[in-house]
């Protein structure tokens, strides 16, 4: 008989144990034994279970007191452990130097260690249960918002008035404690800032102490210039006036060393004074209009006399994008321009010089402009950004051999800088340099700046130095002509000669009188003998020879270094073209003569002995008749009793300054329908001085040491209008 | 494949399969229960019956044949390879410390490119399971799988049976050679962790003197309720689960298989290694039953066709214990779902071994293994 699968156990083991019987349970035991042994099956499954029963129930029992006793054993160990790491715990926070303590959700001080209570002067038991963030950050503070933001803080200083009255610098941090999004309260870390308070002050007050050191030093730069200016001034103006006078050869030699000596120490004085003013911050600019062409050109006939002296020649091309009128700060475009020229002038020892100015980019209110003189000197060596540090040559024995403080370059780059601009210098040794520096100029509405052109005429420039040659022919291109060059004399003539009938013919000459040598007078007659319609020519002859080479047949001559404007304009002229289309030549020109101011009265305002004497002589040496005020109600007097054309004013006077007298006298000019020129004289070329001088009714400014061509232009500026 | 299933002695048993053609150098016989008195007895009657073929078995006093059979039988079945080669071997194994030699010589004897599969059968009171496993290793190509019983006391003596006869402290191998043979298990084990953890605090090898620093001995007494020989008997019903750290919360399984002559030591049918964490195990009846069932499962999906092949079952003493009269319920479950074509042979032993050379595998103590033997 089959065990059905699917019977309940108990049924399934009695059928096991029935069958193995021979029965079934619908088939009774037939005989006794077969029941005994029915039984027995029947108890045996009993004992088994029972017994089994047993080893579970003893099982369960021994275990779970097991369970009980592993249970006990771990809380007592993990109470005990817990307890130690407490007291470790509590022994590292009462170690530490900081103050801690440690708040409950309401922010209330649940512990706090020793120094906490030192730092706060107060015991344990007054401080358990109080808000700490109010006691510290006062009783406005919402230490209960803190707390629920649970975000960290700090606050780096404060200043806690102890029960004892007794206030300390504390800084404190707060964190709060969480658990999930819950904030349980938090942790507060004091620290005693007092020291760093206090050194913070002590640094404060020595910052403040070396600040106004600073300010001392550059105030006493200022002074002390102006103070060695002043004398030195009339050490110059003196050694002038003695240079006129009769002299033997010695005392002409002695004398010249001494204006030169002079006025070294006055450049050296300047580049110390500017470079301070830089340094210490101090340095403004000034923001005019003025005419950069005239400005390069000027600066070139500077080194003019040095540069022929050197046999350098030396020579400016401006590109035809050059704007002419810009505004900025000229003396300090001038100040860069020089330095850098007298460094070319005086590194190199033969050849030329030669400075280029462009445009580089223009904004809608800004022109950058940039500048290149080029030589061909003793080169670079080395880094050249070096030599625009202070104190910095290419080796101490340039310093020896060439002289210069050293701070002209550094002086220049700080310049360049403030003018937002960038200084360099390339190059390489024996070969020359060049140096370069941009500026940013502000374009001037008032003068629109019209490129100088000319028609497209065939030239010829004759020149035999080649680097001259071609520097003119740039020039000249620039303005539209068709420039072409010949190397020496007997090239020229051919090519002055070949022209025919198909080729248009060359319109003028330019002739290096210095370097084709003393056969240019007779190869111009040849040519106008050969050649009908010869062109005109102009003579390039050395600075200052003019007079010497007048007479040799040139159309007209031009002194090296060219003036941009007179090679233009002569240029314009000889080419037969109107006038307009000519550069404007300004107010100065060489070619006019000097006006004479023979007779005429000036008043002098001086109370320096020195200067009295030299301006007066440089005043009189113009042919004006000058007399002197010692202050300004001297002054007053006199213009109240005589009648003058012009007064040259000092600021700086005992008695009555140069602003007051000048408001006097403008007060008693009201009305009247006069007003007196006033020429300011100040030896502080400081930026504010001009204006000040404006200001009280002064109408022009003139800076000591008075520089001849600036006083002449002043003169002539306030005398001609009025020329009788 | 030809397979068929005999019982010598015992209340059930069945004819002689009385064809001549069956025995073979391609014929295994496997034998489980008891191999009875030499002469005269069931193995000396089946080596008469099987002169060339290879012989293995083990005696059991709870033989396996399609089903539980009578103490005193001897369960048979014989298994004609038609593509497959078989080649004996054994080895002597006096003490435990041998169990690693055993290996490398029994490997070394089997030693054969075309070798599959290693099966046999040992007297697990003095194997060391590991030790044999990483002989066989040095000596067998990695993979070839090896599985097996240990032999259980039966009549008073525990003894591997082969084409010699019994023989205790011994090792008996057949390994079967061809590319068509195949040998593959199901283990279930079924054992629920109870009570504490406890750390081995002394041991050695596969003696464990003290947990938690307490004597192991006065631990199972506790528990158990007795002492003594009632004591080892009683424990097989409570083996140690030991904790493999690196698989969390899996336990292999060690049942108390001896006791000290001072009565402080309990061996254990594995290393127990010092340090280790053990926890005592317990099981339930029917989840024994319903494990093996889920073993034969399991062992049933891979099988291939309708081919007739057979299976070799271990249970153990174990088990055997805490089910008691319920006992035959195991094999009977598993035999109910294994195919039909499948016979079933085997018994209660006192472990199983399946393993691969060099790969996963031990000896699994307390469990109810199934090895599928079969040629496709």
């Amino acid at each position: 008989m089959q065990i059905p699968r699917t019977a309940a156990p108990l049924t399934r083991l009695l059928h096991r144990q029935l069958q193995d019987l021979g029965l079934s349970p619908t088939c009774r035991p037939a005989d006794i034994d077969t029941w005994r042994l029915v039984l027995e099956k029947i108890d045996e499954a009993y004992r088994a279970a029972d017994e089994e029963q047993e080893l579970s129930g003893r099982s369960v029992e021994l275990a779970t007191r097991e369970m009980e006793t592993v249970v006990e054993e771990l809380r007592s160990s993990q109470e005990s452990q817990l307890a130690e790491e407490r007291e470790k715990l509590r022994a590292s926070i009462n170690a530490v130097g900081e103050g801690l303590a440690t708040l409950d959700e309401m922010g209330r001080v649940t512990s706090i260690n020793p120094a906490g209570l030192r730092l706060l002067g107060a015991r344990e038991a007054e401080l358990r249960g109080q808000d700490l963030l109010r006691l510290l950050q006062g009783e406005s503070f919402d230490s209960l918002a803190a707390l629920r933001a649970g975000v960290p803080f700090k606050v780096d200083e404060l200043f806690f008035v102890r029960k004892d009255g007794e206030q300390v610098a504390l800084a404190f941090a707060f964190d709060p404690v969480r658990r999930d999004d819950a904030c349980l309260g938090g942790v507060v870390v004091l620290r005693d800032v007092s020291e760093e308070v206090e050194r913070t002050e002590a640094l404060e007050s020595a910052r403040d102490v070396a600040e106004s050191a600073s300010r001392a030093k550059s105030e006493f730069l200022a002074n002390m210039s102006h103070e060695i200016r002043t004398p030195l001034n009339g050490v110059i103006g003196i050694a002038h006036l003695l240079a006129g006078t009769d002299l033997d050869e010695t005392q002409r030699g002695y004398v010249a060393t001494l204006k030169t000596s002079a006025e070294s120490l006055l450049g050296l004085i300047n580049d110390i004074l500017d470079f301070s003013k830089i340094e210490a911050c101090r340095f403004e600019l000034e923001h005019i209009e003025f005419d950069l062409l005239n400005l390069c050109d000027e600066v070139l006939q500077t080194f003019a006399q040095p540069a022929q002296a050197k046999g350098l020649r030396l020579a400016a091309v401006f590109a035809p994008n050059l704007p002419r009128y810009v505004q900025g700060d000229p003396l300090r475009v001038r100040q860069i321009l020089t330095n850098l020229v007298a460094n070319a002038v005086k590194f190199t020892s033969r050849g030329q010089v030669s400075v280029h100015a462009r445009k580089l980019l223009e904004g809608p209110d800004f022109v950058d402009i940039g500048f290149r003189v080029c030589d061909t000197g003793i080169g670079l060596r080395d880094d050249p950004s070096e030599l625009f540090e202070a104190f910095t040559q290419a080796d101490s024995s340039t310093t020896r051999r060439y002289g210069g403080t050293g701070l002209g370059l550094a002086i220049c780059k700080q310049l360049a800088h403030l003018m937002g601009g960038e200084i360099g210098a390339e190059g390489s040794e024996g070969i020359g340099s060049t140096f370069w520096f941009t500026v940013r100029l502000m374009r001037t509405a008032s003068r629109p700046t019209r490129a100088p052109r000319l028609p497209r005429r065939r030239v010829l420039v004759v020149h035999g130095y080649r680097p001259e040659g071609e520097l003119m022919i740039e020039q000249l291109s620039t303005w539209g002509l068709r420039p072409e060059l010949a190397y020496d004399l007997k090239e020229a003539a051919s090519r002055l000669r070949s022209t025919t009938h198909d080729v248009q013919p060359f319109e003028l000459v330019y002739l290096d009188r210095e370097s084709l040598g003393d056969l240019c007078g007779q190869w111009m007659s040849s040519l106008r003998r050969q050649v009908n319609n010869a062109p005109p020519v102009i003579g390039l002859v050395p600075f200052g020879a003019s007079r010497q080479h007048e007479r040799e047949g040139f159309s007209l001559l031009l002194e090296r270094p060219w003036r941009t404007r007179r090679l233009f304009n002569s240029t314009a002229r000889l080419l037969g073209l109107a006038p307009q289309d000519g550069i404007d030549e300004g107010s100065e020109s060489e070619v006019k003569a000097a006006p004479s101011y023979v007779g005429r009265r000036v008043l002098l305002v001086e109370d320096n002995r020195v200067n009295q004497l030299v301006a007066r002589r440089l005043l009189e040496k113009e042919g004006l008749k000058v007399e002197v005020a010692n202050h300004g109600i001297e002054a007053l007097q006199r213009l109240e009793q005589e009648r003058f054309e012009l007064v040259f004013m000092d600021c700086q006077m005992p008695e009555m300054d140069g602003f007051e007298a000048t408001l006097a006298l403008r007060e008693r000019e009201e009305g009247t329908g006069q007003r007196l020129p006033i020429v300011a004289l100040t030896a502080n070329a400081v930026k504010g001085d001009r204006e000040r001088c404006l200001e009280v009714g002064m109408d022009d400014y003139l800076a000591k040491p008075i520089d001849l061509p600036t006083l002449r232009h002043v003169l002539r500026r306030w005398l001609c209008s009025s020329a009788r | 494949m030809i397979a068929a299933v005999f019982e010598l002695g015992g209340p059930g048993a069945s004819a002689l399969p009385s064809v001549p053609w069956f025995d073979g150098e391609s014929t295994l016989v496997l034998a489980f229960g008891a191999p009875g008195p030499s002469p005269g007895g069931h193995l000396h009657e089946l080596r008469t019956m099987f002169p060339r073929a290879a012989i293995l078995g083990a005696s059991t006093p709870h033989p396996y044949l399609d089903g539980p059979c009578a103490e005193g039988a001897l369960a048979c079945a014989a298994l004609r390879f038609e593509q497959s080669r078989l080649r004996r071997a054994s080895v002597q194994l006096l003490r435990a410390e041998q169990s690693h030699q055993a290996g490398i010589e029994l490997g070394s004897q089997l030693d054969h490119p075309e070798l599959q599969a290693v099966l046999l059968c040992a007297d697990g009171s003095v194997l060391r399971s590991t030790s044999l496993l990483r002989g066989l290793g040095s000596s067998l190509p990695p993979g070839t799988v090896v599985a097996g019983g240990l032999a259980l006391e039966q009549g008073g003596l525990s003894a591997v049976l082969d084409n010699d006869g019994a023989h205790g402290h011994c090792i008996v191998a057949v390994g079967l050679y061809g590319e068509r043979v195949h040998v593959r298990g199901a283990v279930s084990k079924g054992w629920q962790r109870f009570g504490p953890r406890r750390r081995v605090t002394r041991a050695s090898g596969p003696w464990v003197y003290e947990l938690d620093d307490r004597p192991v001995v006065r631990v199972y007494e506790e528990y158990l309720g007795r002492g003594g020989a009632a004591l080892l008997e009683a424990a097989l019903r409570m083996p140690l689960g030991l904790h493999d750290p690196s698989r969390d919360g899996a336990v292999a399984v060690r049942s108390v298989v001896g006791m000290d002559e001072h009565g402080i030591a309990l061996s254990f049918s594995g290393e127990v290694p010092q340090g280790a964490e053990v926890q005592f195990l317990r099981a339930r009846k029917q989840a024994l039953i319903d494990g093996a069932a889920r073993a034969a499962e399991r062992l049933s999906r891979g099988m291939r066709g309708e081919q007739s092949g057979c299976v070799l079952a271990f249970g153990q003493r174990g088990r055997h214990l805490v089910m008691g009269l319920r006992a035959p319920e195991e094999v009977e479950a598993a035999r109910a779902v294994l195919p039909q074509t499948m016979s079933l042979i085997g018994g209660v032993s006192a472990g199983a071994l399946l393993a691969r050379v060099g790969g996963e595998g031990e000896l699994y103590g307390e469990s109810f293994t199934l090895l599928e033997i079969a040629e496709g």
